[in-house]
């Protein structure tokens, strides 16, 4: 994988490196990484309490990992046990973080899993990327993946 | 980033901030920053439908729409 340098701040992305990503779009302020997780180019998701983001309708609006895992449950993903490669399944990381080590973490990020077993990833309002193992995102930003969701992968997705 | 100590200094700035936000907006064209927190604070108003919330361009559309009608001018 060939990496051409992105406009994020690498300290940001600390695991980025050249020879483990891809910058596969421009930068983009559409939509967010929980949206392009979501197979969605055309908005931002996000539970705020100020109803800005979207979110799918019947779903708790709040940021926590379970309204995340069923806003993406709205698109038929289910809790599974890793972000390992099966044929025919498609797979989503949710990332989060902790603001102290008794709280429950709050979400950050959401990465997709390609046909191909690389990862895909948009940051923020910068580029969206392809990166070959899941913990490449991990950092001081998105924190650590949290858990994982899988659903069977659509016949037209990549 | 409506945390953040610039974007509160523009909320303090009380409803004098609304044609200048407006104007900001319409400037960011295609891609609109996150402005809709601020105007909602500063007007009380959410000015957006349900079905457009997380698609900036139409919030900013629907914000600007707002604004002419609500007499503003920037």
């Amino acid at each position: 994988m060939r990496a051409m340098s992105g406009s994020w701040d690498p300290s940001e992305f600390p695991r980025l490196t050249k020879d483990n990503y891809g910058v596969t779009s421009p930068a983009t302020r559409r939509y967010n990484c929980i949206a392009w997780a979501a197979r969605d180019t055309s908005r931002k998701w996000w539970p705020d309490p100020r109803n800005i983001g979207w979110w799918p309708a019947g779903v708790q609006r709040a940021e926590t990992i379970e309204a995340f895992v069923e806003a993406y449950g709205t698109l038929g993903f289910r809790l599974c046990y890793d972000g390992s490669l099966q044929p025919g399944i498609e797979k989503i990381a949710i990332f989060g973080m902790r603001s102290a080590e008794n709280e429950p973490p709050t979400p950050t990020h959401a990465a997709l899993q390609l046909e191909s077993g690389d990862w895909t990833s948009k940051l923020g309002d910068f580029e969206d990327i392809s990166h070959s193992n899941v913990e490449a995102v991990i950092g001081p930003v998105y924190g650590k993946v949290v858990c994982y969701l899988s659903r069977p992968r659509p016949h037209n997705a990549r | 980033m409506a945390m953040c100590d610039a974007y509160q200094k523009i909320i303090g700035l009380g409803p004098d901030a609304v044609p200048l936000i407006i104007a900001q907006m319409q400037s960011e064209a295609d891609e609109p920053d996150q402005w809709f927190w601020a105007l909602q604070v500063l007007t009380g108003v959410d000015a957006v439908a349900d079905e457009d919330r997380g698609d900036f361009l139409k919030m900013s559309q629907s914000w600007i729409s707002w604004a002419e009608n609500a007499g503003y001018v920037w």
